[in-house]
């Protein structure tokens, strides 16, 4: 039988579908979708935290098809919306294929035009510029930004260049303005980040309650994991809160819109319900938990010189102390459900329906936040209000009792949290602040007492600061669009990058607008284009093959970080006294002392295989001489098994493992993965007898923090009247630097729009789709108005997604963060909006 | 193309940045999607989308799942057509499993033995 590709095409999209719906189809169109010339290949999704399985198809060296893969445990088989983007990201048409640096009659001009040139003429002038601040200034005035969509060996290899080569821990990932607050909570409750669940939680739980989280559109996979339970499980019941309603209200039992900053007080209330019902687990928290007060009072993490950090009695202060439950129900007892509800302006008998799915102790609830809790001033308090509330009932690290902390980029816990690169971080939670963390990283890369500076460095909002203010002077981004995604981009971001003094490089596929406010930029193989591996929000880290080359000369991230380090000598970077410490590293290149210290360079390139006997290319392999991602991963598997190590409960398997595995949870003990931590009979670190314990924790036991309601920094005025809260929509991903190129998507959803209440628009004059002009006290943009579709606002708050480049909303927003994580609330701020 | 140009020179407006790739063929787009289907809705269901134009139903499950290709048509590219079929009413979810694109030209001519 003959078929056109057109056919063929259709009889395998329709076999691959009824495949994963368990079904077989007619004959002969079952027939048609016999073998072809399409190679497939395991992978993870490009996109989301949630970390779907796809298969890769790939013909002549492109790929061209994609699907669910059926044997992948967290989609089983389905893909969102987004997998349509997954083979076309790497395709856009104005793909960088070289090296762009700005110039002007042939040399380097910070005032130039972009010109094409050598990968050497780019890494000298960087390297000079980069020697230049390192002389001038020290190790202080170099700095990089990464990313939580950098593969593990990248950031690890980054995290290594960084720390100890540069000495500089001005190194921040991206994951700042995501997870920061995420973290923060997970170390101050529970001494040890990440979920103590996974996604099987979704079939177990018997209530779930959103908290600032529009799964419906922002993690469609779990949404319907989720969605299969409320309409299958008896019972089963679904409570979602926000400031506006979006899709996730469609399914929604019980579907809350509060004012912006009172869910720390909701939260506060169903602490003193439970407590004033007596419903606590008394046992549990007898046993396992420690009650505390945390430092009231604490500023905006805004620049000290900003009136509301003056007028802070603790501003940035952390601190907790201890107190007793009885002072702990006192704290809460304020938070009556009269004060809750006219200060959330939430109906009371939504407010008790919501208390009592957490204080029934028959019921199993999951809870889920994303960018609501984290992108949030009081980030940090909120997240552990939550953990509050599950520890008060006991209501965690089992089946179905889950505080779920989701996440917003593919590698945001494998890659930002767990290698280590955050400014004040190094691999496996161990952190630059504590010497002894600080001596066993050194000792397992094989360097000198003292390489690693103890000060945590500029953290991702400090960076755009020290950047204006000429204290960080040579600056490297990799894998986001920072200048798109940071706060404030017209008083920090912009003049920090164009500020004379400083030189930023910038290394991305496509013509970012990070990439453009650069002086040089550095184009990048993505995604396939390298062997790389993702960790996704359930602790479960993939790894997937190369598939295809990268177009012209395009590098990986991997790739550009090890080269960059051979520019150096070693003697060029470290002072006389530390070299002196191990003279063995005189004479040699950052590069040999970093990578070819007998850990990284310690495999040999092999042939690269699939079950079905394909073979792959490995690039980067094949450029270093060495099998560079499996020198990487395992020295980064030391940080969990070497002797002496300071922290256990990140145990990773060998690496061979996860490229025959279809991912794999940590902590992984004797090759078996951990689904829920810190309990008996599921963590293998917990002993027999122990029943819970919170291992991250010296005396085994996790915190409960009380933290009360307070403002947020900017509301709204006479002048400024309107709420802003900034965030996404279903067809762009983040800043749109990948999914804008697809064609097909830009037409869906080719330009932000401002989702208004009709009545403040009328109230304004102004009409569904009329242009508008939205200002803050720190800028202007322009855009529609939409008043209908599928975010509807309550009347005094406006949103805004953040995709579009032409409508650049952060030149509104306020570079107010998170004191303690220091992550950016992008969600409130005050805006006004006229006819434009 | 449109990239960003508000921080090139005037003159560069609009302009593709040097060494950037050149236009890909026009590609043409094949979707197999999953979609589930309310209870006492599928004859419905069924009957509205065999309205829609490059949409073909393969197969129904027995818990009301449908297998359904949807291809680029004239008038519309299959992404768009998947929110069409998602937002039919009677259908609860739908989810892409396949996805794959090939360039138009070879669509006719190229002849595939199974």
């Amino acid at each position: 039988m003959k078929l056109t590709r057109r056919e063929f095409m259709k009889a395998n999209a329709a076999a691959a579908t009824a495949a994963v719906a368990g079904i077989s189809l007619p004959a002969k169109t079952a027939e048609a979708a016999m073998p072809n010339t399409i190679r497939w290949d395991k992978g993870a999704c490009r996109f989301c935290g949630t970390g779907c399985g796809v298969l890769i198809g790939t013909r002549e060296g492109r790929i061209v098809a994609t699907q669910g893969d059926p044997d992948a445990p967290v989609n089983k088989g389905l893909n969102c919306i987004k997998g349509y983007f997954l083979s076309k990201i790497m395709y856009g048409k104005d793909r960088l294929t070289q090296p762009l640096l700005r110039k002007t009659n042939g040399k380097y001009d910070k005032n130039g035009d972009f010109e094409p040139v050598s990968w050497d003429e780019a890494f000298d002038i960087m390297a000079e510029k980069w020697k230049e601040a390192l002389k001038k200034k020290g190790p202080t005035s170099v700095g990089m930004f990464g990313s939580g969509q950098w593969t593990i060996f990248e950031g690890y290899a980054a995290s290594k260049l960084m720390k100890a080569g540069f000495r500089s821990n001005n190194l921040d990932p991206n994951a700042r303005h995501c997870m920061a607050s995420a973290v923060g909570a997970f170390m101050r409750h529970f001494g040890i980040d990440e979920p103590m669940g996974c996604y099987d939680d979704l079939e177990h739980a018997d209530t779930f309650v959103l908290w600032g989280a529009n799964m419906a559109e922002m993690h469609p996979i779990l949404w319907s994991r989720l969605t299969n339970t409320r309409l299958t499980k008896p019972g089963c019941e679904v409570h979602v809160l926000s400031t506006y309603e979006h899709r996730c209200f469609e399914l929604a039992d019980n579907g809350m819109v509060f004012t912006p900053q009172t869910d720390l007080a909701i939260l506060n209330f169903i602490a003193n319900y439970i407590i004033e019902n007596k419903a606590y687990n008394e046992d549990f928290i007898n046993k396992h938990v420690n009650f505390n007060a945390t430092t009231e009072d604490i500023g905006y993490g805004l620049r000290p010189e900003h009136p509301l950090e003056k007028a802070a009695a603790n501003p940035g202060k952390g601190k907790f102390n201890k107190i007793s439950f009885e002072e702990y129900a006192q704290s809460v007892a304020k938070y009556t459900l009269d004060y809750a509800s006219e200060l959330s302006g939430v109906p009371k008998n939504q407010l008790v329906k919501l208390a009592q799915a957490y204080a029934d102790p028959n019921r199993k609830v999951a809870s889920y936040w994303t960018m609501g809790f984290n992108q949030h001033t009081r980030g940090v308090w909120v997240n552990g209000l939550l953990y509050n509330v599950h520890l008060l009932m006991g209501k965690i690290s089992e089946p179905g009792n889950s505080p779920f902390s989701l996440t917003g980029q593919p590698s945001a816990c494998g890659t930002a949290r767990e290698v280590g690169t955050f400014a004040h971080r190094l691999p496996a939670d161990l952190v630059v602040m504590k010497e002894p963390h600080r001596k066993f990283a050194e000792k397992v890369w094989k360097l000198p007492e003292g390489t690693i500076p103890g000060k945590p460095g500029y953290h991702a909002v400090l960076q755009h600061r020290m950047l204006k203010d000429g204290k960080l002077n040579a600056y490297w981004v990799q894998c986001t669009n920072n200048m798109q995604a940071s706060p404030n981009m017209n008083e920090e971001s912009y003049p920090g990058y164009r500020n004379p003094e400083n030189f930023i490089a910038v290394s991305d596929p496509y013509p970012t607008v990070t990439a453009l406010a650069a002086d040089l930029i550095l184009p990048t193989a993505m995604w396939m284009e390298k062997e790389g591996a993702y960790g996704n929000a359930e602790r479960r880290t993939q790894f997937w093959r190369q598939q295809v080359a990268a177009p012209g000369e395009a590098k990986s991230d991997l790739w550009q970080l090890m080269e960059f380090a051979k520019r150096f000598q070693i003697e060029e970077v470290w002072p006389e006294d530390l070299l002196a410490k191990m003279p063995e590293h005189r004479g040699k290149t950052m590069y040999e002392v970093l990578y070819e210290n007998g850990h990284v360079n310690q495999f040999p390139v092999e042939k690269v295989t699939d079950h079905a006997g394909n073979v792959y290319d490995n690039d980067e392999s094949e450029h270093f001489g060495y099998y560079v991602q499996k020198g990487l991963f395992e020295e980064y598997r030391l940080f969990n098994t070497a002797e002496g190590k300071p922290k256990k409960g990140h145990e990773m398997a060998p690496f061979e493992m996860y490229h025959r595995a279809r991912g794999i949870r940590w902590p992984v003990i004797d090759g078996k993965e951990t689904l829920w931590r810190f309990r008996e009979g599921y963590d293998p670190h917990v002993k027999a007898g122990e029943g819970v314990k919170f291992y991250g924790k010296p005396d085994g036991k996790a915190n409960i923090i009380f933290a009360p309601y307070e403002p947020a920094a900017e509301s709204p005025d006479q002048e400024f009247d309107l709420w802003l809260c900034t965030g996404r929509v279903l067809e762009h991903w983040h800043s749109g630097s990948m999914t804008r190129r697809v064609p097909e998507l830009h037409r869906a959803f080719p330009s932000a729009v401002v989702f208004m209440h009709p009545a403040d628009a009328k109230k304004r004059g102004l009409r569904r789709g009329q242009e508008v002009k939205v200002s803050s006290r720190r800028g202007e943009i322009q855009l529609r108005v939409e008043t209908r579709g599928r975010n509807r606002v309550p009347e005094g708050l406006v949103f805004i997604p953040w995709f579009d480049e032409g409508a650049l909303v952060n030149k509104l927003t306020l570079d107010a963060t998170d004191p303690l994580s220091k992550e950016t609330d992008f969600k409130k701020c005050a805006c006004k909006i006229e006819k434009a | 193309m449109k990239v960003n140009s508000r921080f090139l020179s005037e003159d560069q407006e609009l302009a593709t940045v040097p060494g950037a790739l050149p236009s890909p063929e026009k590609p043409f787009n094949v979707c197999g999607l999953l979609a589930h289907v309310a209870e006492g809705q599928m004859a419905a269901v069924r009957a509205a989308l065999d309205e829609l134009d490059g949409v073909e139903v393969h197969a129904e499950t027995e818990d009301g799942r449908l297998v359904i290709t949807i291809e680029d048509t004239e008038d519309c590219l299959a992404a768009e057509m998947i929110t069409k079929v998602d937002r039919t009413p009677g259908v609860m979810n739908s989810s892409l499993v396949y996805h794959q694109f090939e360039s138009q030209d070879s669509l006719e001519t190229e002849g595939v033995s199974s």
